[in-house]
């Protein structure tokens, strides 16, 4: 196959295309529909709906971190002991007490 | 300024802000170039407008993608991502085997070279998926994203000097490639 053969391929291969302003106007609808259709839509899941609480605050990329990480802490949180408070195991509070006084 | 005249880079900052208004400006400008490349790329309407309202979709949710005052221009990134949906598209679309195509009803001369034309695109793209991604991306933007060899050099992020090697070397591997389906001039394809 000649170069010139081949070129007269693709010549026929290529595809007219006109582009109307009426079908731009309706992929531009089109795009502004659906954003708002996403914002019209409850968010799904607690990272979510927080992210979503907290974006009037923050930037939406912060939003989403600051939500991860409220979830982890919250799941997290649930499993930590509460601190015992007996005499024998917090000397430092004892302590604490006895220079109360100087201050004073 | 005129709506006309505002840089794209300063039409991004506007959408990161939210605003509805500079996001149509900047649709208005680049819509018609996208929906012609996805189109050519696609062969398909429909396709092409989906590609094109799901890139403009993405630049809305998180316009930060582009990074302005880089190398390049926007609209040059835009034509990448329009480009790279296509690809991803036509290679994860199913064949359609000749056989089961609609007749062509259509006997004018019209008709006629509109089904030459269809089934040389046919065998075209089937001898372009051949090839390796970077050739096939230059040919394809090349001859049917209807782009100079100056304008896909910027596009792909390449040399002109690299854009032309891959040109020559795609053009080679297609002739190859048709050649092994029995076509060696125009009048083989039918």
């Amino acid at each position: 196959m000649s170069p010139e053969e081949l070129e007269r391929v693709l010549e026929t291969a290529r595809m007219p295309v006109s582009i109307t302003e009426d079908r731009v106007e309706r992929v531009i609808d089109t795009v502004f529909a659906r954003i708002d259709a996403a914002a019209a839509r409850p968010p799904r899941g607690w990272a979510a709906l927080l992210a979503a609480m907290l974006e009037p605050i923050l930037p939406a990329r912060f939003a989403y971190i600051l939500a991860a990480a409220l979830l982890v802490g919250i799941s997290v949180g649930r499993f930590v002991e509460p601190a015992t408070t007996s005499g024998e195991e917090a000397p430092s509070a004892e302590s604490a007490e006895q220079f109360l006084p100087l201050g004073s | 300024l005129g709506e006309a005249e505002i840089a794209d880079d300063d039409l991004l900052i506007e959408i990161g802000k939210g605003n509805r208004r500079a996001f149509r400006v900047l649709m208005l400008r680049h819509a018609p170039a996208m929906l012609a490349l996805a189109q050519r790329i696609t062969r398909n309407a429909g396709d092409a407008d989906e590609i094109v309202q799901e890139t403009f979709l993405k630049l809305w949710t998180s316009p930060d993608r582009w990074q302005p005052g880089g190398r390049g221009l926007f609209s040059t990134w835009l034509y990448r991502v329009v480009l790279n949906a296509c690809l991803d598209r036509r290679r994860r679309r199913v064949p359609e085997p000749l056989d089961s195509a609609p007749e062509a009803a259509d006997e004018s001369p019209d008709g006629l070279r509109l089904a030459i034309s269809a089934e040389c695109r046919r065998v075209v793209e089937e001898s372009l998926e051949e090839l390796p991604v970077r050739q096939r991306e230059a040919m394809s933007l090349h001859y049917f994203g209807e782009v100079s060899a100056v304008q896909a050099a910027q596009i792909l992020g390449l040399s002109l000097s690299s854009v032309e090697s891959l040109l020559v070397r795609g053009r080679r591997a297609l002739r190859d490639s048709l050649m092994r389906r029995g076509i060696v001039r125009m009048g083989d394809v039918i």
